[in-house]
Formats: structure tokens, C-alpha cells, sequence
């Protein structure tokens, strides 16, 4: 057996062929996540309506990322909505020619990350295209009355004064559709993922090394603030 | 809390519990020099004597006074109720590993002294005497278990509190001379009648002479003590009890004072457990609204008074066998305090007491009262938030009944409108109308369901003793699919629910007869009106109900063999029996036993596949259950009948010690699941899916109660924003999911540690991380010590 981080863990690199983990009566292989129809997944998340009604909850289409499932997500919103139930998308953004202009037709709560406004950092940590990234952002600030942007702040990224000036001056500099001053979300760093990490047998490559300075969000918070928007750290 | 509190409240946790022999010696002399009077007679007589004897004390820092014996947590014993576990247990009682009583040698010698005189004389061995050698086999075999009816008072009942803080005891007393006055002397029916009121007579006597005795001993104290406020306290008491020894209390002070005096004398009469005090917020409050108006009192006062009631409901204690303990872990009493929801009129009847009560309950974090609060829709928001601020404190309490199912259900059992309406809790989950509702609302005999589904598979033989009780249903491996199964468990479960109204019979037959409890049937209606004591038929309304164990195993085990045996038959009939058979021996064994574990549908998930069978196989049941009739049918109470119920207490964990191996992959001699919960870690999606599992059981039909405990970690509920999705969360389970009650635990750092430690046993334990709750399973081993250090911090 070889090992992880000390302990002793099997290779779960590799994918699980599909149907195996249903051979296993111990849990000990699982698929973490399910295959759904769309109509299907409307049914399962309908047998909470009792709930969302009196919490003035709803559905939130989050991480993966819900904008590259195109027309399931349509579907689901459609559903979803026509029984007037409230839908939030929560998304990264990077995904190349979303079906904004129908989603944009729905009343959704939108939560946007944002992470940077240097391109040049963003390909570096993230991989991805900035480009792509502000220019869904840009189209549905300018297209819906309910968004809330969403600021992780991740050590050695873009925890620094620079950074956050420049994502500050480019919320106020947006046209936005919504009334009032931005909302902001400032969300610190954790690290829930380790499970995760772990369950997979892989070593956690953030383990240890990144800890965010507690006073870092309060101080983009108050930055937030002094700037008229709405801000909260967490959400 | 106050200093004074802290300090009672520190006496009492150090305070030993002991016996108190002197209740024994009375009743026993009064029996001996009494053998010709009646029953009830004797009764009422032992009860004054015993009252007008018994050694009283009034403890420094004391507001309220009273006590079931002569000290403070010492337990009063009852030999005409049982003596045989008695006599056996009671040299090694201040040794017993659950629930130790301190004894002396010149005591244990004494109680052996008394038990010889009640050897063939008591209540237990005249139920035995009762039953027949089939019904006794049955009980013998723990299939069905009544030892504690058997051993002791009925309990489970409230008195009229409203109506005796009117009348006063002396009022009582007033209506007995009436009720004797009208007595028609020529008639056997009436000369029956005039017992009982005599015996009442001699009761009320009694209680009013116990509580002139508390008001001459302050008196007395006052007298001899040096320090000027407590001497003002005691006379206060004196004057308190001077006024309610048989007058009507007058102020909110004498009206709390009264009640505490009355659960004590209830509590010498008889040894019953769940004596509960109904809408105490109702009975109490309109003193509380004029005592505050006038000035007579503050809130700060009436806190503290209801805090030291709360300390004596907690001085009370019951010595009981060691096997009816394990039943019920940790000697609870449940001595059920009710406050909120509508009132007679409709409207929302929370008042200003009701906060108060909520508060001092969770200021002292006590065993009792057991503390109830009704939701109705108009349950306002802040007396929920004020409910939740309780419910963090972590000690379990309060749990919430559903007005929304309460109510409907009983007037469809032709209980009046307003009644209805006046419902409270009994004991811990179930219901009544409080001093109209004969004893045992539920509380009856124990069925456990799992001993008869194993017999179910094997053509009615009980593996454990081996005995057929019904023969010839068929077995597993001839059924020709899963509805010839249900069919066999229908026929099964019918007979014993037959059984256990049979030994119930017997029982309340035994009680009836050799028990009666004068006191408390006078305080209940309409038993002076009908010249019956409440096992005669006293009461206006009896409606009574049984505990089913095992229900979420039941529903588990059919779902189980329903797919993989009869759809799938990826599992061997032969296959299955030989595992249960052998407790999923071996590697094939372990592997068979996690496929019925983890690879078939389980309650408490929102799964229609079991939940139907649950409905279904709980329904064959009650439709039993719903023909039968008590002792008291047709003798007339409205009502007479028996509904189903599942407030088991802790008996899951001895049922499942006496049952061996089931399909839904538990282990031989493993806990039941409790009540309707969900089988211990089977609920892997959360309180929402609970929620609408529970939701589908037909709460109406289930009126003994459906007992749900959901589990919270304490950082899911410190925000606001927490705590206004815990309300939400609550709210929709009782408007919408028609929930019948639920409490909640707070998950203590033990479990937690527990959980890293076996997993598979935790599989639905959700924790708070820090904006988010995740699966605990699911963490990190450092996250999860963070939590886990988190937990410690939050509860010391």
C-alpha cells in the first residue's frame, strides 16, 4: 500500500468504471456525485419544496460549474421557476459562450466569482482566460437586477493592497443593472477540500502552507465599505 | 441564576440518592389493621396517615417547599406494587452499576421485614395470576414486556390544575360532601360510590394536613432563626402554606406552591412515572398577569420561585428493578411541563409566563420538568427564538408538539372542540387533555416488532426462545414474493397486538382492583361526578396506546428483502436465513451484511420505496390495534380504545439486546432504532429528507406519538442567519409535512470523537465548519479535530 501524507491510502487516481461502485456492499468505492436527467433532478430537488417555500430558499446551481451543462441548466431553471421557485447560479465565469441571453430571461440571483483583474495572473494560477471570464461578468451585471459578486481571497494570489484595489475600482467602474451599491461577498480561503483530497488518496498541495492572516478580509471588507458597497465576509 | 440557585442546585447534584422507608411502614400497618375496608378506602387511609406522619423538612435557601419522602432525592418505596425484584435486589442496591439507592443495614433489613408481609399480596403477582400460560409464555419470551405496569403506578396523567387552583383543596373536599349528600343509601351501585368518596375525603384530608404540617414547621424555623431575610422567607412560607392548606391560592406564589405540593402527594400516592402538569403557562399565568399588575410580584421573583419548583421536580425519585432501568437510562421522570399554542378560544395562548417558564428551564439545565412547547401556525417568531436559545444550551429540551395534528386527531376521536384545544403533553411525547385523560395515553406494554418480523420469516418460531406462538404463516423460503410476506407479517403482528391488549387487560385489571389511586381521581374529571375511580372509568376521555419498537428496522428489514431478495435475487433466501441464523459470520457473512446495509433504500432518506413499507407494515398494526378496546370501553369514558405509539424511551437499546441478527444489516443484539427516528446512521441526507420520511407516517393514526430525535451541532446554529433556517426548517415540517413532534440533541464532543473513530457508524452526523455545514465523514482528520475542539469550547 503506499502512502499519503503519512497515511496509508489505495491509487484513486484512476477513474472508477462506471457501475463497479455498486458491486461494492462496503462503501469503501463510491462515486461521489450522480448522473441525472434534467426532469429527473427537478423531481429530487421538488421534494424539498416545503422548505425552500418557508425559508424564502430556493435551488443553487453551483461548482463544477453549472454554465457548461447549457440546456440541462435552462431546462432545470425553466422548471424551477415556472413553479416559482427561486434559482441562484453560482459561477467561475470561464466558460466560453454561455446561453446568457435565455438565462438572463429568468429572474436568477447570480453569484459571480471574481478573482483577479490581471490577466496575466489568472492564466498563471488559474489556467484560465480573463478575457472570457469579464466578459460574461460584464454582460450579466449589465443584464440582471440580482447579483452578488463573490471575492475568494486565496494567500499568495490576490490577498495583497494592489489586488484589492484593483478589483475594487473595477466593481465601481461596472455597469451594472441593479440598483444600490455592489454586493460583495469576501470569502477566506478554507480548506474543505482536504477531505476531499484525501478520500481521493491524493496529497493536498495547499496542506499546511496557506493561512490567511485573519485580519486580510477584515480589511477588505472595511476597504468595501469605506467604497459605499455592501460587504460581508462569508455568505 | 441566581446565587441561591446555584447553590440549591449544587446541593441537589451532590445530594446521594437514598431510600425512604417510611411511606412503606405506614401503608403496610394501615393494610395490616385495615384488612376489611375496601380497597379505595384503604387506600385514602394509607395515603392520610402517611401524610400526616412523614418525616417534612424545609432545606436552607428553600422558596418552595415539599417532598415526596423524608429527604431530598430519596426514593420512596411501594411493596404493594411489587416486592419480588425487590427483595431480590435489595442488599446490593447502593452497589447497582445503573441507578444506585445508599441503603443501611438496619434499612435493607427492614425492607426484607416489610416485603414479607406483601409476599403474595401484590399488584405484579396478580397480573401473573391473570394470565394465561400462553400470554405469560409470550411475556416471558420479552416478545411483549409489561414489567413496569406490572411493578408500578399507571403515571402518565395530568390533573385538573386549572380547576383545583380555583376550588382549593377545601373545595375538593366540598364537592365530595356533595357528591356523598346526594347518595341514594338503598342502592348497591351508590354504596360502592360512597367508598370511593370517603376514601377521597380521607385523601384530600390527608394532603391538607401535609401542607398545614410545612406551614407550622416555617413558622417554627422563623422563629429560632437569627437572620432577618431568611426569617422573612420563612414566614412568608409559613403564610403561603397556611393559606393553600385547603383555601384556594390567591397569588401566583401560592398557586406554584400548591401545584409543587400536589405533584409531591401524587407522587406518595402512587409510584407512576410521566405525572405531568399540563399547560402550566395556562393554569399559572393568569395569577402571574395579576400578581405582576398589582405588584404583587416581579419577574424576577416568579423566575426564581418556578426555578426552586423545578429543583423539587428533580428531587423526586423512583427506585425501580434493574431491568425496567435499562428501559429507561438516566431514572427519568417526566414530569411534563406544557406552554404555548392556541388556547380554548383559538387564538395563540403564549403568554408572558410561558417566556418566563422557557427561561428558567434553560437557566437551571435540569432533568425536569420535561419541557414541552406547542407549535401552532401562529407560533410567533420570537417565542421560537426564545424556544431555540433554549434548545442550544444542549441538554435536549424543549421538544415541540404540532398543534396541526394534535388537535384534528383527537376531535376525530370525539374529543370536544375546546378540549382539543387544551391539549398537553404527558410525559415526554404524547398527549392529552389534561385532568379529563384516564392514565397511560401511551405507556402501555412493549411490542418488540423485530421479534416478530424474525418469526414472521420462519413460520411464527421466535428464534430466541423457539417457540411458535403462531404457527403456520410461512417462511421465506416459501413465500411466493414480497406481498405473500406482508400477508404472513399482517397475520403476525395481529396476533401479538391481540396479545399485548391481552396482557394489558390484565394489568389494568390488576390495578384496578388492588391499586387505585384516590387522590388523583378525584383530581380528575368526572370521577367525583361519576362516583368511578379512573381505572373504573372515571375519566371523560381514555384512550390508551402501547409502544412499538423498531419501526424504522421494521420498514428497513422489508425493503431489504423486497429488492434484493424478490427483484433483484442478488441475495439467496437460504442464503439470507443462514446469515441472520449466524450473526453474518465470516467474510461472506460481513459482506452480505453490508450489501442489506448499504444497498437497499433506508428510512429517514425520502425514499418512497421504504417509507411506503413502513406506512404499510406499521398500518397492518394499527389496524389491529384500532379494534381493541381497554378495560375501561363501554364503562363510560369517550373513547375506550388504543391507537399505536412509538415515545419507546431508551428501550430500543434492551429490545435490541434480545434480538438476534436482521435484515437490514444490524448486528444480533445491536440497539433498535429509537422511536421513529431513523436506524442510527442510515440518514445520510440530511434533516430536510428526515423530515419528509416522517412526514408520510400517518401522525393522526399514530396518536401515541411519534418520537423524532434530530441531531444539531452547535455551530449550525449560532448566527441569526442559522437560527432563522432551523425556524424555517421547523415550520415547514409541522404546516406542511404534518410533523408530530420533534427535539433536538446537540451533538456532544463524546459522539464526535466517537465518529472519527468508527465512521460507519456516523454516516449522518452534519456539523457546522464555518460559514457551511459538511458531512463530518467527509472532513479532513484536522478539521475534524477542529471541530471537535470547537465542540469542547462551545460547552464549558
Amino acid at each position: 500500500m503506499r502512502e499519503v501524507d503519512g497515511r496509508p491510502s489505495p491509487d484513486r487516481s484512476k477513474p472508477v468504471p462506471r457501475g463497479l461502485d455498486s458491486l461494492c456492499p462496503s462503501l469503501a468505492i463510491r462515486v461521489a456525485g450522480r448522473d441525472f436527467e434534467d426532469g429527473e433532478l427537478v423531481t429530487e430537488l421538488l421534494k424539498d419544496e416545503a422548505f425552500f417555500r418557508k425559508s424564502d430558499g430556493g435551488v443553487t446551481f453551483s461548482g463544477g460549474e453549472p454554465l457548461i451543462h447549457r440546456d440541462f441548466l435552462l431546462n432545470c431553471v425553466a422548471a424551477l421557476r415556472n413553479k416559482g421557485i427561486a434559482v441562484a447560479i453560482e459561477t467561475c465565469l470561464a466558460v466560453k459562450d454561455p446561453p446568457l441571453e435565455r438565462l438572463l430571461a429568468w429572474p436568477i440571483h447570480w453569484l459571480l466569482d471574481l478573482k483577479h483583474v490581471l490577466p496575466g495572473i489568472f492564466r498563471e494560477k488559474t489556467g484560465g482566460d480573463l478575457g472570457t471570464v469579464l466578459g460574461n461578468l460584464t454582460r450579466i451585471a449589465a443584464g440582471a437586477a440580482s447579483v452578488t459578486f463573490r471575492i475568494p481571497l486565496i494567500p499568495g494570489f490576490n490577498e495583497s493592497d494592489e489586488d484589492r484595489k484593483g478589483i475594487f475600482d473595477f466593481l465601481a467602474g461596472l455597469d451594472r443593472a441593479g440598483d444600490g451599491p455592489p454586493k460583495v461577498h469576501i470569502l477566506p480561503y478554507h480548506d474543505l477540500a482536504a477531505g476531499k483530497y484525501s478520500h481521493l488518496g491524493r496529497s493536498y498541495p495547499y496542506a499546511g502552507t496557506a493561512r490567511l492572516d485573519p485580519r486580510i478580509p477584515e480589511m477588505w471588507k472595511k476597504d468595501a465599505l469605506r467604497r459605499g458597497f455592501h460587504a460581508s465576509i462569508g455568505g | 441564576m441566581t446565587e441561591r440557585l446555584a447553590r440549591l442546585k449544587d446541593r441537589m447534584l451532590s445530594t446521594k440518592p437514598t431510600l425512604c422507608l417510611e411511606r412503606a411502614r405506614t401503608y403496610t400497618q394501615v393494610y395490616r389493621e385495615h384488612e376489611c375496608l375496601p380497597i379505595a378506602r384503604k387506600r385514602g387511609l394509607a395515603l392520610r396517615k402517611t401524610l400526616e406522619g412523614m418525616s417534612i423538612y424545609i432545606d436552607e435557601d428553600e422558596l418552595i417547599v415539599g417532598s415526596h419522602s423524608a429527604r431530598t432525592k430519596a426514593a420512596p418505596i411501594f411493596p404493594e406494587y411489587a416486592t419480588l425484584w425487590l427483595e431480590k435486589e435489595i442488599e446490593g442496591i447502593d452497589r447497582r452499576k445503573a441507578e444506585y439507592y445508599l441503603a443501611t443495614a438496619e434499612e435493607k433489613a427492614e425492607v426484607k421485614e416489610l416485603c414479607a408481609y406483601w409476599r403474595g399480596k401484590t399488584l405484579q403477582e396478580r397480573c401473573h395470576a391473570l394470565l394465561s400460560p400462553q400470554l405469560e409464555a409470550i411475556h416471558a419470551s420479552k416478545i411483549i414486556k409489561a414489567e413496569g405496569n406490572m411493578t408500578s403506578g399507571d403515571g402518565h396523567v395530568a390533573i385538573n390544575l386549572p380547576r383545583v387552583l380555583e376550588l382549593g383543596i377545601g373545595g375538593y373536599e366540598g364537592l365530595v360532601h356533595a357528591a356523598l349528600g346526594a347518595l341514594d343509601p338503598a342502592s348497591f351501585e351508590d354504596l360502592r360510590k360512597r367508598q370511593l368518596y370517603l376514601a377521597m375525603l380521607d385523601a384530600l384530608a390527608g394532603a391538607s394536613a401535609y401542607i398545614a404540617r410545612f406551614s407550622a414547621l416555617a413558622a417554627g424555623m422563623a422563629a429560632r432563626e437569627t437572620g432577618a431575610s431568611r426569617r422573612a422567607e420563612l414566614d412568608l412560607i409559613a403564610e403561603t402554606c397556611a393559606a393553600i392548606a385547603r383555601g384556594a391560592p390567591r397569588g401566583f406564589r401560592e398557586a406554584l406552591q400548591l401545584t409543587i405540593f400536589l405533584q409531591m402527594v401524587l407522587q406518595v400516592e402512587s409510584n407512576g412515572h410521566s405525572l405531568s402538569l399540563g399547560r402550566l403557562d395556562q393554569s399559572l399565568g393568569p395569577f402571574y398577569d395579576r400578581d405582576l399588575a398589582s405588584g404583587g410580584i416581579d419577574r424576577e421573583t416568579a423566575k426564581e420561585l418556578l426555578s426552586c419548583a423545578w429543583l423539587k421536580l428533580t428531587g423526586v425519585k423512583k427506585v425501580r428493578s434493574s431491568s425496567h432501568t435499562r428501559s429507561s437510562a438516566g431514572g427519568p421522570l417526566y414530569q411534563n411541563v406544557t406552554i404555548g399554542g392556541i388556547g380554548r378560544d383559538g387564538k395563540d395562548a403564549t403568554n408572558a409566563l410561558s417566556y418566563v417558564i422557557l427561561e428558567s428551564v434553560g437557566d437551571m439545565k435540569l432533568t425536569q420538568p420535561n419541557l414541552s412547547v406547542r407549535y401552532h401556525k401562529g407560533t410567533s417568531d420570537d417565542f421560537l427564538s426564545a424556544a431555540i436559545r433554549v434548545i442550544e444550551k444542549g441538554f435536549g429540551m424543549p421538544a415541540f408538539n404540532n398543534d396541526g395534528v394534535v388537535i384534528p386527531g383527537m376531535i376525530s376521536r370525539g374529543v370536544s372542540l375546546e378540549d382539543a384545544r387544551d391539549y398537553s403533553a404527558i410525559g415526554c411525547i404524547e398527549v392529552a387533555v389534561p385532568g379529563k385523560w384516564g392514565y397511560r395515553t401511551t405507556g402501555m406494554s412493549f411490542t418488540n416488532f423485530m421479534r416478530v418480523f424474525l418469526a414472521t420469516l420462519d413460520d411464527g418460531k421466535d428464534p430466541v426462545t423457539g417457540e411458535s406462538f403462531l404457527p403456520g404463516t410461512g417462511s421465506l423460503e416459501g413465500f411466493p414474493d414480497f406481498p405473500a410476506l406482508m400477508e404472513a407479517w399482517r397475520k403476525q403482528v395481529q396476533f401479538y397486538a391481540r396479545a399485548s391488549v391481552a396482557i394489558d387487560a390484565a394489568v389494568d385489571s390488576g390495578l384496578e382492583e388492588l391499586v387505585p389511586d384516590v387522590l388523583c381521581s378525584a383530581f380528575t374529571d368526572d370521577c367525583i361526578g361519576r362516583g368511578k375511580h379512573l381505572k373504573e372509568g372515571g375519566a371523560v376521555y381514555d384512550w390508551i396506546s402501547g409502544l412499538q419498537v423498531g419501526i424504522a428496522n421494521l420498514g428497513n428489514s422489508m425493503a431489504a428483502i423486497k429488492k434484493l431478495v424478490f427483484e433483484e435475487g442478488s441475495v439467496g433466501r437460504g442464503e439470507l436465513m443462514k446469515a441472520l441464523a449466524e450473526d453474518f459470520a465470516g467474510p461472506e457473512g460481513e459482506e452480505l451484511r453490508l450489501k442489506l446495509l448499504n444497498r437497499a433504500p433506508k428510512f429517514g432518506n425520502d425514499d418512497d420505496y421504504v417509507d411506503s413499507l413502513v406506512v404499510e407494515a406499521y398500518g397492518c398494526f394499527a389496524d389491529e390495534i384500532e379494534r381493541l378496546h381497554n378495560t375501561r370501553w363501554g364503562r363510560g369514558p369517550i373513547g375506550g380504545g388504543y391507537y399505536p405509539g412509538t415515545s419507546s424511551i431508551s428501550a430500543n437499546v434492551p429490545a435490541g439486546s434480545e434480538v438476534g441478527a436482521t435484515p437490514d444489516g444490524r448486528k444480533a443484539g445491536s440497539p433498535l432504532a429509537e422511536g421513529c427516528s431513523p436506524s442510527g446512521g442510515t440518514d445520510i441526507l440530511g434533516p430536510t429528507a428526515v423530515f419528509k420520511s416522517i412526514g408520510k407516517l400517518p401522525a393522526q393514526r399514530i396518536f401515541g406519538g411519534i418520537l423524532l430525535n434530530q441531531k444539531l451541532s452547535p455551530q449550525t446554529i449560532q448566527s441569526e442567519a442559522d437560527k432563522a433556517k432551523l425556524k424555517a426548517m421547523l415550520r415547514a415540517f409541522f404546516e406542511d409535512l404534518g410533523g408530530w413532534h420533534v427535539q433536538y440533541n446537540i451533538v456532544s464532543r463524546e459522539t464526535l470523537l466517537d465518529a472519527k473513530r468508527n465512521p460507519e457508524k456516523h454516516r449522518d452526523l452534519v456539523v457546522r465548519v464555518a460559514g457551511y455545514s459538511a458531512f463530518f465523514n467527509d472532513l479532513a482528520p484536522d478539521t475534524q479535530d477542529d471541530i471537535i475542539a470547537r465542540t469542547e469550547h462551545s460547552f464549558h
